[in-house]
């Protein structure tokens, strides 16, 4: 591990709070079963980033004085009995740009953490293993009114602002997606990776309209759907009334007596999401908020692949 | 079929049915809140589901309280009575239940309930749910002790349902002959067509094996008559104490009794514990052997402490049958009898006393009573002092004449309760007699009269009837005939209230009594020895003494260790002196009744006590005491029942239809008995509507679901 990076560090009072050991355990094994997978476009996680090195190999070429003997291929050589160096290309840095939705919907805690807490812990892990990688990394956060925007960077301090941003972040009002990813994506003069952490309770329309805006700009999309067990099972079992967290919206109903109902609505929900991120040629993938975080790394690490 | 209901009022816990309406009213007031991220789905789901939850909700209601309702109809015993069986709907129809109300029916059944209630609600399920064309009558087939024949009446299916609901069973026989004339005269009075007869009973062997209908009044053949046989319940009478009774040497406290009774055993053990209770406390125990099936006697030998009335009581283990595992028996225990005799004319010798023949002849190894008699002898002349109190009775042989004292003792005596015995002879005074106890003798005395040698008188007429010579009548032994009377009293013309026992041939009396006051004067005219006639070396002579004695005394009739039967009358009978006078009786129970003598005939009164319990009935009577056992009718001890044909012969001429019913009072075929009870299918509904309750408002199980939670993975 690179000692110039340290481990993200929470808000005063709140040490480490987006880097829970377990999960950081997981996600270092993760590390190291994609590693294979990355080592033939990158420097890997773990070597090429002690050595502060950020190339790929291209090619072999005929020794010639003046190269460095390091970079001879030793292994080539005992076949060969001839020397070739080996001439590498610089690996290209990724850009990603992490939305994660703060909305109140996103405040919604079941039985476990709230769904932003989740998202702010995906996003820190992912932006911490991006820098890991030297890759430029950056942050928009959509909450009440305009979303604020972290440019990205690749520099390692870079986590703390990053992390510092998602800790001042508090869940609130509602969210509009297609606005704020078309206004962020006019910022957006490079093209990069762009990973959208939500609830997605948002009206699918506009957000189609948002992840078109992104992909017609070139950019490459992950969609990263967080749901709490609760919405997704509607476990409760008397009457009761739900209030909306994001609307002025009211119920009383025996959620056992529509519990069917409301799974097919849901299930219905989740079908149109994932249909229109595919047409918008996003990678999808659903996170329920009692799961492990890793792999929403390891997704990250197989679109890195890709 | 028509809906009956043995229980009505029960069908007051429908109103339980608000129950789940409350429940279902105020369980919306008790909710949560809960802010929800996904409201808009629910509002979806909702409107998706709104028919759906309506519906959901109304069946839940209906069958929450169809549940209840079928539990309140549960509880209400509803059955199916089907009239068209025998009657058609909607016409007038007369029914007669004949109810074997006698002590068999006490017999537990598997459920430990008495058969009774089985029959009882079998006679309410007839008439449950008749309508109001139809009429009822209830006939007790063991009718209660003194109720007279004609005393049912007709009643609509309410008045029968509490007419059932004071039916019991007691402690008697069952006398179908009665019951079914009854019913009969019932059913002439009706005048509809449509008439029937159902008998429910047992049909124990016990009861009903020694009835006959030879000849009933107002017999129709056209009435159908159904017998309900309460059977198949496994009620056996295990063993019983089917008679009690006593017997001994001597009456007298601490002389050896021998308690007899006989145990019949219709189970299978061949060993019985038998137990003598004396005045409540255990005397005895031993273990018997009494052969399965057969009948044994079981002898206890007792030694009553004190005299006076002791209560016996000979008891078994108790068994399905509970009237006949105890049998009771009133034991009287005497003092010994004092008697004092005066001899007017001591002889020389012992042989020559006027009292030798009397004294040997009242000596207790020759007595065939069981009561000793102690005889004191006194004279020649009449006591003068008063009579020791427990003198039973005085004699006097041949006393010249009693003096003034003399009579007024003797008639004190009398009057108070004594006896006299007056035996003639030839030193009496006639004279003297007639002046000093004319009114105690039961005829004036005018002379004393011999007869010549070759001419004695003999004894002509006899009234066996009287109780002293009762044992005399022909053709049994002894014969007063062959006695030779020499020399006798001449009376004249008796009292009204004398009575003459025996009689020469001429016509003259010989024994003649008559009671005085509370006591008896029995004038004999002729000598108690030798001096006047020979009887006393007749065969007949001792027991005539010993009758004579023992009659006077009290003593003569069986005392009260025999048992009674219940049902049976207890009677008591007095002197016509006795007018007026009542006896006292207790029950088991302990209820008193004074019961007021009433003239039988002339001369003489009785009292009667009905015996309805099981028990000792203490009775006294001016200054004397005692007790009767009553007892079950050993005949109903024999529960087996009797096959189809032994009814048929029983019951001719009518002509019965016999259905087998169960313990519980449900009919082993419905079709037959026209009544069915529906507890089994309301059960089965209930439970039927209660699953469904448990799937309507319980969760929707989806095994697939499930099968695709395991391990929890959310679908991409």
């Amino acid at each position: 591990m690179d000692a110039s990076i340290s481990p993200p560090r929470g808000a005063p009072g709140r040490p480490g709070r987006y880097f829970d050991p377990v999960v950081l355990a997981g996600i270092s094994n993760l590390t190291l079963r994609a590693r294979h997978v990355v080592e033939g476009l990158m420097a890997g996680l773990h070597r090429s980033s002690l050595r502060g090195l950020s190339v790929e190999f291209s090619e072999h070429r005929p020794y010639s004085p003046g190269d460095e003997l390091r970079r001879i291929d030793w292994k080539l050589f005992s076949r060969q009995d001839r020397y070739f160096v080996k001439e590498y290309e610089a690996e290209t840095n990724l850009r990603a740009y992490l939305f994660v939705d703060a909305s109140a919907s996103m405040g919604y805690a079941g039985a476990g953490i709230s769904k932003y807490d989740y998202a702010a812990t995906l996003a820190a892990s992912l932006a911490y293993l991006m820098l890991l990688q030297r890759d430029a990394v950056g942050l928009v956060v959509m909450g009440a009114g305009a979303p604020r925007v972290i440019p990205a960077r690749s520099q390692p301090h870079h986590l703390h602002a990053i992390i510092a941003e998602l800790e001042a972040a508090r869940p609130a009002g509602a969210t509009d997606v297609r606005a704020a990813l078309a206004e962020v994506a006019g910022g957006l003069h490079r093209r990069g990776l762009c990973i959208l952490i939500s609830d997605l309770l948002d009206d699918p329309q506009g957000l189609e309209q948002g992840l078109r805006h992104l992909h017609h700009r070139r950019h490459d999309l992950m969609v990263l759907h967080l749901a709490d067990r609760d919405e997704l099972e509607l476990p409760f079992q008397k009457l009761t009334l739900f209030r909306d967290l994001e609307g002025a919206l009211e119920l009383t109903t025996d959620p056992r007596e529509i519990r069917r109902e409301y799974r097919a609505a849901m299930n219905e929900h989740l079908a149109t999401v994932r249909a229109l991120c595919r047409r918008s040629g996003a990678d999808y993938d659903l996170f329920v908020t009692d799961q492990p975080l890793d792999r929403g790394l390891v997704r990250y690490l197989a679109r890195r692949e890709g | 079929m028509a809906l009956g209901l043995l229980a009505p009022l029960n069908l007051l816990a429908a109103l339980a049915v608000a129950v789940p309406v409350a429940i279902h009213l105020l369980q919306r007031k008790r909710e949560a809140t809960v802010d929800f991220p996904a409201v808009r789905f629910l509002l979806l789901a909702q409107r998706r589901s709104s028919r759906r939850v309506r519906v959901r909700r109304l069946l839940l209601l209906l069958v929450r309280c169809l549940a209840l309702l079928l539990f309140a109809l549960l509880l209400a015993r509803p059955v199916l009575q089907a009239p068209g069986a025998i009657f058609r709907e909607g016409e007038p129809g007369f029914t007669v239940v004949i109810l074997d109300t006698s002590l068999s029916m006490t017999a537990l059944a598997a459920d430990a309930r008495p058969r009774f209630e089985g029959a009882r609600d079998l006679a309410r399920a007839i008439a449950s749910g008749a309508g109001g064309e139809q009429r009822f009558a209830l006939v007790e087939a063991a009718p209660r002790p003194g109720t007279s024949a004609a005393t049912s009446r007709w009643f609509d299916a309410a008045g029968f349902a509490g007419a059932v609901a004071a039916a019991s069973a007691r402690p008697a026989v069952v006398e179908p002959a009665r019951a079914f004339a009854e019913a009969y005269r019932l059913l002439r009075d009706s005048g509809v067509a449509q008439r029937r007869i159902v008998v429910i009973s047992d049909l124990a062997r016990g009861g009903w094996d020694r009835v006959s209908l030879d000849e009933l009044p107002l017999f129709d053949a056209a009435v159908p008559v159904r017998v309900l046989r309460l059977g198949g319940d496994g009620a056996r009478n295990r063993a019983g104490v089917v008679r009690v009774g006593a017997r001994g040497e001597s009456r007298v406290a601490g002389e050896p009794r021998v308690v007899r009774a006989e145990i019949a055993n219709n189970g299978p053990e061949a060993v019985l514990p038998v137990e003598l209770w004396l005045d409540g406390k255990l005397a005895a125990s031993r273990l018997e052997t009494v052969p399965p099936g057969t009948s044994a006697a079981v002898e206890f030998t007792l030694r009553p402490p004190t005299a006076g009335a002791q209560l016996v009581e000979v008891r078994l283990p108790a068994d399905r049958y509970p009237a006949d595992d105890r049998r009771l028996l009133g034991l009287e225990v005497a003092p010994p009898l004092s008697v004092l005799a005066i001899d007017g004319e001591p002889g020389a010798s012992l042989t020559q006393s006027e009292t030798f023949f009397l004294q040997e002849a009242l000596r207790s190894e020759r007595l065939a009573a069981t009561l000793p008699i102690r005889v004191t002898v006194g004279g020649p002349e009449a006591p003068a002092a008063p009579i020791a109190d427990g003198t039973a009775v005085v004699v006097l042989a041949n006393v010249r004449a009693p003096g003034e004292k003399a009579a007024a003792v003797l008639t004190e005596y009398v009057a108070a309760g004594g006896s006299l015995l007056v035996f003639w002879g030839g030193s009496c005074d006639a004279e003297a007699w007639r002046l000093a106890l004319s009114g105690l003798l039961p005829a004036r005395v005018s002379a004393s009269e011999t007869a010549p040698p070759d001419r004695p008188w003999r004894v002509g007429e006899v009234d066996y009837t009287s109780p002293p010579l009762a044992i005399f009548r022909p053709p049994a032994s002894g014969t007063f005939a062959t006695a030779s009377f020499t020399l006798r009293a001449r009376l004249d013309r008796p009292t009204p209230a004398a009575r003459v026992l025996a009689r020469f041939e001429d016509g003259a009396p010989w024994l003649i009594e008559h009671r005085v006051g509370r006591g008896r004067v029995l004038f004999v005219a002729s000598t108690a020895d030798l001096e006047g006639n020979d009887l006393a070396t007749r065969p007949v002579f001792v027991p005539l003494i010993q009758r004579l004695v023992l009659w006077l005394a009290g003593s003569l009739e069986e005392a009260a260790d025999v048992e009674h039967i219940a049902g049976e009358q207890l009677e008591f009978a007095a002197g016509a002196e006795l007018a007026g006078t009542g006896v006292t009786v207790e029950t088991p129970g302990g209820a008193r009744r004074e019961l007021e003598f009433r003239a039988l005939d002339a001369g003489s009164l009785a009292a009667t006590a009905e015996t309805g319990e099981i028990g000792f009935y203490r009775w006294s009577h001016q200054g004397r005491a005692g007790v009767a056992a009553v007892n079950v009718p050993a005949a109903e001890s024999d529960l087996s029942p009797l096959g189809a044909d032994e009814i048929a012969e029983r019951l001719r001429p009518v002509r019965a239809e016999l259905v087998e019913v169960t313990p519980s009072g449900a009919a082993s075929d419905p079709a037959q008995l026209g009544v069915r009870s529906l507890t089994r299918p309301l059960l089965l509904a209930l439970l039927a509507v209660l699953l469904l309750e448990t799937v309507i408002a319980g969760p929707r199980v989806r095994w697939r679901e499930l099968a695709r939670r395991r391990p929890p993975h959310p679908g991409n």
